[in-house]
């Protein structure tokens, strides 16, 4: 045993010391604890996917320059001989990367290009798949460069299906959903009237109350309004949300805009339950994981499907008892501790009431 | 503070953790007095309930002083000596408005992770697993209580904490047992299993007006007990006779007009049925040993109850549901809506009807919980009820 060092306790009586242990007035107070104001997170979501398509559209121009200038010197890191077939390989590589790199930096069809960039990695670790037969080769560099220029072609192919979603045109994203789109949908009888639960709904900034892979929703114009998630792997994506449907006290329904890292549609309708159980809320959602089957089977990794069902039980917490409830285990919003008590820093308890 | 805290199968350990604090507005922090080890936590010591993660705190049976209370409690004020019910429930749900406590829809985070095997979820409970809920349970010094307006039973300063605190879990669960019967004067009630929530199941059969009840085991001191202690006026000794054969002798051919399963999902029997069932349960091809569900069905009587208020966690294998649907039987089940037997038991206890303390057999330290474990596990030393203790840590 070891006596006196519990927290909460007097060491001198071994007594527990309620006053040690003040309730906090505001116990369950929003805390995304980020330190990120709503704008700031949106100015850094919303720049995300360009940024780093810039970034590659450089890589590919620095490459390009280095593979026409200095070729003897690549060559030598490639871990290959600078041969003269080497160096008109390098040559065309090169002028290859500058018009990528162009087209990316100055182009506004970015995933295009970065489509064409990702087409010349697999390109690029062909040739040096084939390196090591040559003679003279050091097999450790080439492989290290394989390494890397896969890691880079990962890269290419996220920026270009995120791209590709942002740029999709308005008038296409229906058309997209209805021949890619992934559809899940929850149901869930919360005690309440059939208008106050569209009321409720209809607050889209207070969404991220009960939806918790929402960080902020941010109500733009009367029928737009731009949404910040906690994508797969933690990352943030990004998307501007239409309404497209609003009968108050029936349906709501949003589609996704251009400038969007998800496209999908959402559609949520409020409909009485019998025998006066209240209201039945059916949510029904419609969306494109990028990278088609590739991005279909890691969005399901976050269970999307659960994750509605838990944010429609967080909504009738919300409605019946004016919280939602915590435990232990799902302290930080997802079940990923033990059940065991946990002091926390500040700002980690993901409630929202 | 210390709390019993599940490691793994068969590992439990009394380990340091941090105090439990307010995180809903209508939670109480209790000071845990008296806990207890449940039969069914034998179930998550053995590893048979999934969801389990290293480092929970076990305990579902506890009582104590109400320490804190968030800003939305009403009527629980600090001070007052409370019994917790285990299943935690909202209190303003529609399954909770019907009195229904234990498939509370509100208290459980976790709901999405039963659905697989459940199809829904029923309410959560304290210490027992993440799929209901990953709430900290009360084997521990101290305990967060939500909803406290809703679960926890004042209980009067005259009575001993061995008295009330079966109150949060075997008492009503033997008593719904026997209530689910609808005992009318003159039946025969056969109970399967002697363990705790099998003595409050005899014993509240007997308060229910059942003319005859026996009780079932394989132990013959837990025998003694239920025909000492709990009220039993037959006891059956199932690795000595057939308990069919027995049963029908006893009830003149008929069988018992209701039946009570209070053993749960780790049967113990004998024969190659026995055999087999282990078998499939240690391949992960069936989760539930059914030997003394399977019994209850085939002794009823025609025409009436069987009643489960043993735990089962998934699914089971040769369900006689021929003899079911032929001989018209009823089945009836559930976790405990413990909230709604509070007072009326506590009553029955004040009037001196019964004395719940009569199943403790062990009295131990918090800190002794994994030896605790190990004896109720085993059964050593006639174990039948283990009681902890927080005070020798005062």
């Amino acid at each position: 045993m070891q006596q006196g060092s519990e927290s909460g306790r007097n060491p001198s009586t071994g007594r527990y010391a309620p006053v040690r242990r003040t309730v906090r007035t505001q116990p369950l107070t929003a805390g995304d604890g980020d330190g990120e104001t709503q704008d700031g997170a949106l100015d850094v979501t919303a720049r995300g996917t360009r940024q780093r398509a810039q970034a590659l559209g450089w890589l590919s121009v620095a490459l390009g320059v280095m593979e026409i200038a200095a070729p003897q010197v690549l060559a030598q890191a490639l871990g290959i001989k600078a041969d003269r077939s080497t160096r008109r390989i390098l040559l065309a590589c090169g002028v290859r990367e500058l018009c990528a790199g162009a087209g990316v930096l100055l182009s506004d069809k970015k995933a295009a290009w970065l489509w064409s960039r990702a087409a010349g990695d697999v390109v690029d670790l062909a040739l040096l798949a084939a390196a090591p037969a040559l003679k003279n080769a050091d097999k450790t560099r080439t492989a290290a460069a394989i390494t890397a220029i896969a890691a880079i072609a990962a890269c290419d192919v996220w920026t270009a299906a995120i791209a590709a979603q942002e740029e999709t045109p308005d008038d296409a994203v229906a058309g997209e959903l209805a021949a890619h789109g992934q559809e899940i949908r929850a149901a869930v009888t919360v005690a309440t009237s059939p208008k106050e639960a569209y009321d409720r709904w209809r607050d889209l900034e207070a969404l991220p109350r009960f939806m918790w892979q929402l960080k902020a929703v941010t109500v733009t114009d009367a029928k737009h309004s731009r949404w910040e998630a906690t994508g797969p792997a933690g990352t943030s994506i990004g998307w501007n949300a239409e309404l497209t449907e609003d009968q108050p006290g029936r349906s709501i329904a949003w589609c996704s805009r251009a400038g969007s890292e998800l496209l999908h549609a959402g559609r949520v309708a409020f409909t009485a339950a019998p025998g006066g159980q209240g209201t039945e809320v059916h949510m029904q959602l419609t969306y494109e994981p990028p990278l088609g089957p590739v991005g279909a089977a890691v969005a399901r990794l976050g269970m999307p499907q659960e994750q509605l069902e838990a944010d429609l039980r967080r909504f009738k917490q919300l409605i019946e008892l004016g919280e939602v409830v915590i435990s232990d285990a799902t302290i930080t919003g997802r079940d990923e501790r033990p059940a065991q008590p946990a002091h926390l820093p500040k700002g980690r308890v993901r409630s929202k009431s | 503070m210390k709390a019993n805290c599940w490691m793994g199968k068969r590992d439990v350990r009394v380990e340091d953790v941090p105090e439990p604090q307010i995180l809903n507005s209508t939670d109480a922090i209790i000071r845990v007095t008296s806990t207890a080890i449940c039969g069914s936590d034998l179930h998550l010591y053995n590893g048979l309930v999934p969801s389990m993660r290293a480092g929970d705190v076990l305990g579902h049976e506890f009582m104590g002083e109400v320490m804190e209370v968030g800003r939305g409690v009403r009527t629980l004020k600090v001070g007052d000596r409370v019994v917790v019910p285990f299943p935690i429930a909202c209190g303003k749900c529609a399954m909770c408005a019907q009195k229904k406590f234990s498939v509370c829809e509100n208290s459980n985070p976790n709901a999405w992770m039963a659905k697989p095997m459940w199809g829904h979820a029923g309410a959560a409970l304290f210490g027992y697993s993440h799929m209901l809920g990953g709430f900290a349970g009360g084997q521990a010094e101290y305990a967060r209580v939500p909803f406290a307006d809703v679960g926890p039973l004042k209980v009067p300063a005259g009575l001993r904490d061995d008295q009330v605190l079966f109150l949060s879990d075997i008492f009503p669960t033997g008593y719904m047992g026997a209530e689910m019967c609808n005992i009318q004067p003159g039946q025969v009630v056969a109970v399967w299993g002697a363990g705790p929530v099998g003595q409050f199941a005899i014993a509240s059969a007997k308060l229910l007006g059942a003319e005859r009840i026996i009780a079932i085991d394989s132990l013959p001191y837990r025998l003694e007990m239920a025909k000492k202690h709990a009220g039993a006026t037959d006891i059956i000794q199932n690795d000595k006779e057939d308990s069919l054969e027995a049963l029908r002798e006893l009830t003149g051919g008929r069988g018992p007009d209701a039946c009570i399963d209070a053993v749960g999902m780790e049967a113990h029997g004998h024969g190659p049925a026995y055999i087999y069932d282990r078998a499939k349960q240690a391949m992960m091809l069936q989760t539930d040993r059914p030997t003394a569900l399977r019994d209850c069905i085939l002794a009823c009587r025609n025409g009436g109850t069987v009643s489960v208020v043993g735990v089962y966690g998934g699914f089971i294998d040769k369900f006689p549901m021929g003899a079911v649907v032929n001989r018209a039987l009823t089945i009836r089940a559930g976790q405990c809506h413990v909230h709604r037997y509070l007072q009326p038991l506590l009553q029955h206890i004040e009037n001196g009807d019964i004395d719940p303390s009569f199943v403790v057999t062990h009295h131990m330290a918090l800190h002794d919980a994994p030896a605790g474990f190990e004896t109720f596990m085993h059964k050593r030393n006639h174990c039948e009820k283990i009681v902890l203790t927080t005070a020798a840590l005062a």
